[in-house]
């Protein structure tokens, strides 16, 4: 084991206590992402780098989205400032703090001084990695893994997705779909905003691009290249000042994705396209993972987008007398 | 001997660095001010370590690599402070000294 991962650990357990024990919001939002940080240097130093980008993309996402919705359900701006202002006069008791620490040094003890006895069976492990080039095809075995030997849990995944945004969707207050109230934002009328969204965009997309027709062969994926895709979006969205999205053709086209994620494997299954049924099948093994990967971005990208659009763009607190 | 100049160029970086993070220190917790620094340390320091790792690397495809990264940093960094601090300004976040002064 690794010295640096030993810090690293040391330090995630420390981010995690303070996660917990925080006494304003906003700190707990800060330091949760100190935890996503950590959480991703410790997957990169183990050796997968695949889940370490998506955990920085996700921690990087939430916890904008995070407190953008904590400020809004403050009734704009007044809870930061009421926080700001009190200060927490408690006295901080030391004990309650060291029951979960010794409880999470002693787990790291347990982690670090972790060895398996006895027989470990490792065949599905091996044969995973001994054979995902020849059943699956591409070269990265967790894409490999994902999109071939556990395509039923993708597909779960993608469903989680979906149901998170139906019930954002059904369950806001604000019941229109456009923004044509004349609303901009502060950075829209910023020029140095413009100038650098203009040249720091395209890049984005061309990463995103990269990301989802190379995940087959080395780290990246669809999930990541639909994180890009939706910052991109998104950047657009608050810089540029583009209020007028279609949104409806947003939710009914995430819709359509979802079913051809669920058919696409099915038929790549029942065709024998994957598990080599027949020869000549590399060709379409590489094009039936880049179109899993592409329709997974996809996925990602309408349905971050649809997240963020309700949640902040439009929801907002019902004004009096506007009714329920 | 260019091996032994990038690992003096890529020292100087963590020096920068560490210049930095004690300044962060020295300062009042003055919120400008620390932005300041934390913005100019990162840059500097992250421009200075790129050329660097580029040097020790020698001309290949992951120098290009390296240099794309920094051309992302040099664009970004200063946005990023200088949003972060117009927010702060527009939202009437006042500075030390300066409330120091109005109360004088």
């Amino acid at each position: 084991m690794n010295n640096l991962i030993i810090v690293l650990l040391v330090f995630w357990i420390i981010s995690s206590i303070w996660c917990v024990f925080a006494q304003k919001t906003y700190r707990v939002i800060i330091f949760f992402g100190v935890f996503s940080l950590l959480t991703a240097a410790i997957y990169l130093f183990l050796g997968a780098p695949d889940v370490a980008m998506a955990e920085a993309g996700i921690s990087a996402f939430t916890t904008i989205f995070f407190i953008v919705c904590v400020e809004k359900y403050y009734s704009r701006g007044e809870g930061l400032k009421h926080e700001m202002a009190t200060k927490t006069n408690k006295p901080r008791k030391i004990t309650r703090y060291i029951f979960p620490f010794i409880f999470c040094v002693a787990l790291l003890v347990l982690f670090l001084n972790f060895a398996p006895t006895g027989y470990v069976v490792t065949e599905l492990r091996d044969q995973y990695l001994q054979m995902f080039m020849h059943d699956v095809g591409g070269l990265n075995a967790v894409t490999a893994i994902y999109l071939g030997y556990r395509v039923y849990d993708t597909l779960f995944e993608a469903l989680l997705l979906v149901v998170a945004v139906v019930a954002v969707i059904h369950l806001s207050w604000y019941e229109k779909t456009a923004v044509s109230d004349g609303k901009h934002s502060e950075m829209e009328r910023s020029r140095m905003a413009k100038f650098t969204m203009r040249i720091i965009c395209p890049i984005i997309l061309l990463f995103g691009t990269y990301l989802v027709l190379n995940g087959h062969i080395s780290a990246g994926g669809g999930f990541l290249g639909g994180l890009a895709f939706a910052s991109f979006i998104i950047c657009r969205f608050l810089v540029l000042g583009i209020y007028d999205l279609p949104i409806e053709k947003a939710i009914r086209m995430e819709e359509i994705v979802f079913i051809n994620i669920v058919i696409l494997p099915i038929l790549a299954i029942f065709t024998g396209i994957m598990y080599l049924a027949w020869d000549a099948t590399e060709i379409f093994q590489n094009i039936y993972l880049i179109a899993m990967s592409g329709l997974i971005g996809m996925k990602v990208t309408l349905g971050f987008f649809v997240l963020f659009y309700r949640y902040i763009a439009i929801e907002r607190l019902p004004e009096e007398g506007e009714g329920e | 001997m260019i091996y032994i100049l990038s690992y003096i160029i890529i020292g100087l970086g963590i020096l920068f660095m560490l210049f930095g993070v004690i300044g962060l220190f020295q300062r009042k917790r003055d919120f400008y001010y620390r932005i300041l620094i934390a913005c100019k340390v990162d840059t500097v320091g992250m421009i200075t370590i790129g050329i660097g790792m580029a040097l020790r690397h020698g001309i290949s495809f992951f120098t290009g690599k390296i240099f794309l990264i920094l051309l992302i940093i040099v664009v970004l960094n200063p946005f990023v402070a200088h949003i972060v601090t117009q927010a702060a300004y527009k939202s009437g976040f006042i500075s030390v000294y300066k409330r120091k002064d109005g109360d004088a």
